[in-house]
């Protein structure tokens, strides 16, 4: 595969504020690179960057395996089609007059468009599917409209590289997997892309590696199932999410509900019940539970699903099916779901355990509370449950 | 087979898409060429002393040195030479300037209602000029005027340009904002000048030269505002590809290859130079550099490629005609050129507004 884009240790400062700390990317012939991350991680930085409209504090980035910094603009501009966020013009510009801007380096400084422009444009119009309003005006047109006419120009430049900041966010959902489409032709006839994606599902479903960007860092990378897995996703994102394998479309399929602040809660039970519950808990918000249930069980794969870390029965209890659930109170979990016993001793148990694997790991805001919380349990436990 | 049959339909079909452009450039560019050249002729002709448009043409063709044979009378060449052409090319040089610099200011700033004013560089020459009517350092030679007006210009320009790039702030929201400031300060200097008056005359004078006006210019107008203009207009039109790419963004424009920040000052210079020549021979016409473009952009569109060498055309047309009508209307009370530009440009700017909010449902 041939690399079209190397980007190494990528940091870029405005004033004190650090907004990529080091970050490494790159894109081959024939891949399309999802970048995803919270608002703010500093993808839409990193995609200037290496479209050469922002240059980085520290660190290179390659271009077909030439410093960026040294090719000419133009040069760049015909290797690089580039479409940012949300495009207006408030002047009376045309569909095709538009498309045909993406041919700028193309020409000559007094060169009118020629048929080799024209049909270039022509032809990416088609592929995007809006040759019927090549006439309309640009200033007309819907946002999602909008985002085809650039993905159209960015095309009609002929580029090698695709730079895509967020193309089908304003698009219907028969659109966004027209676009993605498109850019997947783009990289089957050698061209490579890197697209800003909010919709983790889609970078799933076309994207060949993904790249999760969190305050100005890489916190994973790799092939869609590898990086959309729930521990990262909710580390970068601050929610519960759940992730299950999608067997019509084979791929991953990512579900998040916003996180709830709130004590610790247990609840217990075992087979379908607490997998049920377990799904409860999640719906709540619950974004941080450990149950207890045999490695390998069907409990346990709904679990990590979910997100929740699964402790094995024999380091603990013997007791099998049994969650506790460290987050939100589930209000009315305790009617939907028959509570039978809670073992106090074996909750504060597990607390001191975990306690002491949260500095080991890093430890979130939610672990730390609910280790200085457990003093506050047996009446938390006791509300909830009546025990 | 069906396939090569279909790419060379595409081909041909691109092939025709791109004689049609360029079919459509060169028709509008001669058609305003020609109402330019029969605007200026006819101008010329008329007046108290009326004067064929043939024989305008006649003599403009020998002055040439064009093997026109005409039959052209002494009384016809002094009436031509000496009295009208110099106004109307005047007026046709000042318009081009004004017409170009609003195209393309409009363009830099991306927004459809900027005008040349909006750089500080009208306010500057109108202190200027008031400078030299208020100290009658006029009566030393006809020319301190517009070059006093120029130079002023000149200077509050590079005070504008330079206080928005030393704030480090790149921002065109800057420049206008530095802007407005600036001409509100020297507004308010003007009137303090006009306040301070020492007589009648001189506040007709200053009157005068705010509204903008034609009358008693020479040839050495001409020779003063032509260079810079002609500067002006061919460097702008040079830019109208990276100017149409400007509309999309910087990012997109920066993206696309385009050099957005040198282009832009070199924008903003070549701007501030066509309407600092113009306005420091003609005083303050308002309208043109707003009107013209808006007008021409309704009919012929964005491009700029053809937006800015059609402006400088018709504004220079527009111009020619208003100083006619300022001429002949209401002889024999004669009207300045820049209160026609406003009293023909408000109504025909309103036109098109409405017109094209019928149209387009802006």
């Amino acid at each position: 595969m041939k690399l079209l884009l190397e980007a190494a240790g990528v940091r870029v400062r405005y004033g004190h504020a650090e907004v990529l700390r080091g970050v490494s990317l790159e894109a081959g012939a024939g891949e399309v690179v999802g970048l995803v991350g919270p608002n703010g991680a500093g993808k839409s930085t990193l995609l200037r960057v290496v479209a050469g409209l922002q240059e980085a504090t520290e660190g290179r980035v390659l271009l077909e395996g030439q410093e960026l910094a040294g090719l000419a603009r133009r040069e760049r501009a015909r290797v690089v089609g580039f479409v940012p966020q949300d495009t207006r013009i408030d002047f009376p510009l045309s569909v095709e007059q538009v498309v045909l801007l993406g041919r700028h380096a193309h020409g000559r400084r007094l060169s009118v468009d020629s048929a080799r422009d024209f049909a270039a444009a022509e032809s990416a119009m088609a592929r995007v599917g809006i040759l019927p309003y090549r006439d309309r005006r640009y200033s007309t047109l819907s946002g999602g409209e909008r985002q085809l006419v650039m993905l159209a120009r960015a095309l009609a430049g002929e580029p090698r590289l695709l730079l895509l900041d967020e193309p089908v966010s304003a698009l219907d959902l028969r659109h966004q997997l027209l676009a993605l489409e498109v850019v997947r032709e783009f990289v089957s006839s050698g061209g490579g892309c890197v697209v800003i994606l909010h919709d983790l599902n889609l970078a799933a479903r076309y994207c060949d590696r993904v790249l999760l960007l969190e305050r100005g860092q890489v916190q994973a990378s790799g092939r869609p199932p590898e990086v959309l897995r729930p521990a990262p996703l909710r580390e970068a994102y601050r929610v519960a999410v759940a992730v299950r394998p999608d067997e019509l479309l084979e791929c991953p399929s990512v579900v998040a509900v916003a996180p709830r602040e709130g004590g610790p809660a247990a609840i217990s039970g075992s087979g379908p019940d607490l997998i049920a519950a377990l799904a409860a808990l999640f719906r709540r918000g619950c974004t941080h539970a450990r149950v207890v249930v045999p490695a390998r069980s069907p409990e346990a794969a709904a679990a990590e699903a979910l997100g929740f870390e699964t402790v094995d029965p024999g380091a603990l209890v013997d007791r099998a099916g049994t969650a506790w659930a460290f987050g939100p109170p589930p209000p009315g979990l305790s009617r939907a779901f028959d509570v039978e016993q809670v073992e106090l001793e074996a909750i504060d148990a597990l607390f001191e355990r975990l306690h002491g694997g949260c500095h080991e790991d890093g430890g979130s805001a939610a672990n730390g509370r609910a280790g200085e919380a457990s003093p506050a349990l047996t009446s938390s436990i006791s509300r909830h449950f009546g025990g | 087979m069906s396939a090569s049959t279909s790419s060379t339909a595409a081909a041909s079909r691109a092939e025709a898409r791109a004689g049609a452009l360029r079919l459509r450039f060169a028709v509008t560019l001669f058609v305003l060429a020609f109402l330019l050249g029969g605007a200026v002729i006819i101008a010329t002709s008329l007046g108290p002393v009326q004067v064929a448009p043939l024989r305008v043409w006649g003599v403009v063709a020998r002055e040439l040195g064009l093997p026109v044979q005409l039959a052209v009378s002494e009384r016809d060449e002094a009436v031509v030479m000496q009295l009208r052409l110099p106004r109307v090319l005047l007026a046709a040089v000042c318009g081009a300037g004004l017409g170009v610099a609003g195209a393309a200011l409009q363009a830099v700033f991306r927004n459809p209602l900027a005008e040349p004013g909006v750089t500080g560089v009208s306010s500057g020459a109108s202190l200027g000029a008031v400078a030299v009517l208020y100290w009658n350092l006029d009566a030393w030679h006809p020319l301190v005027l517009p070059l006093g007006a120029f130079a002023a210009a000149a200077v509050t320009v590079a005070a504008v340009y330079g206080i928005a790039a030393g704030t480090g702030r790149t921002s065109l929201a800057t420049i206008v904002l530095v802007g407005l400031a600036v001409n509100a300060f020297l507004g308010g200097v003007v009137s303090a000048f006009v306040a301070n008056a020492r007589n009648e005359s001189e506040i007709r004078s200053i009157i005068f030269w705010l509204q903008g006006g034609l009358e008693a210019r020479t040839w050495e107008h001409v020779r003063l505002a032509l260079g810079p203009v002609a500067v002006g207009v061919l460097g702008l039109a040079v830019l109208g590809r990276d100017l149409n790419l400007l509309l999309l963004g910087d990012d997109l424009a920066g993206a696309a290859g385009v050099a957005v920040r040198p282009v832009r000052w070199v924008v903003l210079g070549l701007a501030a130079l066509a309407t600092g020549a113009a306005v420091a021979v003609t005083g303050v016409i308002s309208f043109v550099g707003l009107v013209i473009p808006h007008a021409l952009r309704l009919v012929i569109g964005s491009d700029h490629r053809l937006l800015l060498p059609a402006s400088a055309l018709a504004g220079g047309a527009f111009l020619v005609v208003c100083d006619t009508v300022a001429r002949m209307l209401f002889q024999p009370v004669t009207l300045q050129v820049g209160v026609v530009t406003s009293l023909v440009g408000g109504p025909l700017f309103l036109f098109l507004v409405l017109r094209s909010r019928k149209e387009f449902a802006l």
